[in-house]
């Protein structure tokens, strides 16, 4: 099968790899459409990474995938099922056995997918399902402020879900204004851009002085954790989503975190006993019309043009929020 | 002011009432729309009650109210405001008034928007308390919830479970026309109680994972006994409607016990700020996000006011929400 993978930083080579062989309780993944998302770009695609990480798995580093099943070895899924896989971890080598970027993935993390529509818009279930699990961690929404610090991919889908179930206020923050832009259209009742205003003063006057009760980082900027505890109510929540490269130092404000007696719940839906679930949530949303992730498609990129891709994403390009890429034709 | 008043079982009486004294952090509301409430009709109007109950203070049984304030002794609300009242309560003396009255006086007060018909918005009340009740559940996200009873209580606990995107929403009823304005206030399945094994249905219909949540709001003394054997293990039952105090509850302690389910009784009306849920309930509907105004069947005038209660006792005329004109 054809492959991209990552065989240095900021380098995806072309490569023609064998096709996966799949283990029992695995489907075969014929991939149709898949997307980029932060981790592959700031954990995988740009640092220098140890020289054991390279090259990756192939079709690595990609995640979030879709397409149809051609074999299966599960009795649960049958083959012509559309579906979404999530990649089995490979910790011996620090990342996933395969990925979305090659014609054919293995995988028991399998969470089928409606006969309509079309796959590219499927496929946003997958990160705008990982935030649905995190924003579990709120609770009840109606009597709740919620301040949403990164308004990427991730961030807007935390803006759609918080203002879908009815969140009192959905302040979104972003230093980027096109992302501004967007919070407001997935339902943001506020938007902050810290690089005019002051985050503390904004929040107070927009809340006449009631402050924010969840604060959700999605900035992933090493002193977002920080922000977020100056930001929350004392005995506040802040939801952690986004990760911080390995090689960034965080230094934690500890004193001012005892003080506010702040709640920080780290949340990763990918390390859950049952990363699928709430993924099938979403993609059942979707299909009852409650939300629409596919909507934050900015970008359609055909296979050849794939690293370019990854740069554009990178450097945050061309008002890119999510792309999503043609791995075989549906 | 011309008033209505319970004089008995089933019989309320128009009569002209002194216009009611408005006290320290008060404010004189305008009455102009007011509605039904099951807890008006099974706890007031139907049974036969101590001799000392009657006659009711004028306006009462009626507690979900919307009008104009027409005088302020509360510094927070200006005369002209379009606002809910829940009527204040004194242990000795009962409720300070009720809806159907030209006139009342309370301190328990919910501003409106200056648009739109405050028929539509004095349905935020009873919505109101349910998304108190709701939150009990904490996020609706990963729970399947069934529904026991679709009234507009039931109705409106479906359409917040359904807007907060539910795992699942299952709407129970006797009543096929209440099932229907279940779909569609967002279930995503209903079972007839009348023509299907409950417990049976919800297997089906949730591929055996079973109810995480039911809420009780069938009116009904076995409501919470079929919560408990409907409920999954370890689930949560939240309860809304208000069995009447002579009736007797015969409770599963033992079916309960097993089943390690939590009960959680709510009466938004008896917590510290009542008025809390029915203003994020308003400033939801301003959001367009839910429209409990879809619950309303019926209008009438303020001449039909013992029809609208006769009818709702009966539900007759598939009634599920009677709203009534006071002062147009």
């Amino acid at each position: 099968m054809k492959a991209y993978q990552l065989t240095g930083p900021r380098r995806l080579d072309l490569v023609q790899a064998d096709d996966p062989t799949p283990e029992d309780g695995e489907v075969v993944l014929k991939v149709q459409h898949s997307s980029i998302c932060g981790s592959d770009v700031h954990l995988n695609y740009e640092p220098t990474l140890p020289e054991e990480r390279y090259p990756m798995f192939h079709g690595s580093p990609c995640h979030e995938i879709a397409g149809t099943i051609v074999e299966s070895r599960n009795p649960r899924f049958e083959v012509g099922t559309r579906a979404i896989v999530l990649p089995e971890s490979a910790v011996s080598a620090g990342g996933h056995r395969g990925g979305g970027l090659a014609d054919y993935i293995a995988s028991s993390k399998v969470i089928p997918l409606p006969d309509y529509g079309s796959t590219a818009d499927w496929v946003m279930c997958q990160p705008a399902g990982t935030a649905l699990y995190s924003a579990r961690r709120w609770g009840s929404t109606d009597d709740k402020r919620i301040a949403i610090m990164g308004q990427g991919a991730i961030g807007l889908s935390f803006t759609n879900i918080a203002a879908n179930q009815g969140a009192q206020q959905v302040i979104a923050i972003d230093l980027i204004d096109y992302r501004l832009d967007a919070a407001n259209k997935f339902g943001a009742t506020d938007t902050i851009n810290p690089d005019r205003d002051n985050v503390i003063e904004a929040i107070e006057e927009m809340t006449n002085g009631e402050g924010v009760d969840v604060v959700v980082d999605a900035s992933a900027d090493p002193d977002g954790i920080n922000q977020a505890i100056q930001m929350v109510n004392p005995r506040g929540l802040i939801i952690g989503f986004s990760l911080v490269p390995i090689e960034d130092q965080v230094v934690l404000n500890h004193q001012a975190w005892m003080r506010k007696e702040v709640f920080i719940h780290p949340t990763s839906s990918g390390g859950d006993p049952n990363p699928t679930e709430s993924i099938a949530a979403m993609v059942d949303l979707r299909d009852r019309g409650w939300m629409d992730p596919a909507l934050f498609t900015t970008h359609r990129i055909a296979w050849e043009d794939i690293p370019d891709a990854y740069e554009m994403y990178s450097h945050r390009r061309d008002n890119v929020i999510k792309v999503v890429m043609e791995i075989n034709a549906e | 002011m011309k008033a209505v008043q319970l004089t008995g079982p089933r019989k309320l009486e128009y009569i002209e009432a002194p216009d009611p004294v408005v006290a320290d952090g008060q404010v004189l509301l305008k009455i102009e729309q007011t509605s039904v409430c099951g807890s008006d009709t099974h706890l007031s109007y139907e049974p036969t009650l101590p001799e000392e109950r009657y006659p009711s203070v004028p306006g009462a049984p009626c507690h979900e109210i919307a009008g104009t304030i027409v005088e302020s002794r509360n510094p927070d609300y200006q005369v002209g405001q379009r606002a809910i009242v829940l009527p204040d309560y004194n242990p000795d003396t009962g409720p300070s008034g009720g809806g159907l009255a030209e006139y009342i006086a309370s301190s328990r007060i919910i501003a409106l928007p200056d648009h739109g018909d405050l028929g539509d918005w004095v349905m935020c009340q009873p919505s109101g308390t349910v998304l108190y009740s709701a939150r009990q559940w904490g996020n609706a996200s990963d729970k399947r919830i069934a529904i026991l009873g679709q009234g507009a209580i039931g109705l409106s606990f479906t359409m917040i479970a359904a807007a907060q995107g539910a795992r699942q929403v299952i709407a129970i009823d006797l009543e096929d026309y209440r099932l229907e304005k279940a779909t569609e206030m967002g279930a995503t399945d209903t079972i007839n109680a009348d023509n299907e094994n409950v417990a049976e249905a919800i297997q089906e219909m949730t591929k055996g994972e079973g109810v995480d949540v039911v809420a009780d709001a069938s009116g009904d003394p076995e409501g919470l006994n079929q919560a408990v054997s409907l409920v999954n293990r370890f689930g949560l039952i939240v309860g809304f409607s208000l069995v009447s105090a002579t009736e007797p509850v015969v409770f599963n302690h033992q079916a309960w016990m097993r089943k390690a389910a939590r009960l959680a009784p709510t009466v938004s009306g008896a917590s510290p700020t009542p008025t809390e849920a029915i203003e994020k309930m308003v400033a939801l509907r301003e959001r367009g996000w839910a429209d409990p105004a879809k619950l309303i069947t019926h209008r009438v005038g303020w001449d039909g006011i013992p029809d609208a209660y006769e009818m709702y006792a009966n539900r007759s005329d598939k009634v599920i929400k009677v709203v009534m004109d006071i002062n147009a």
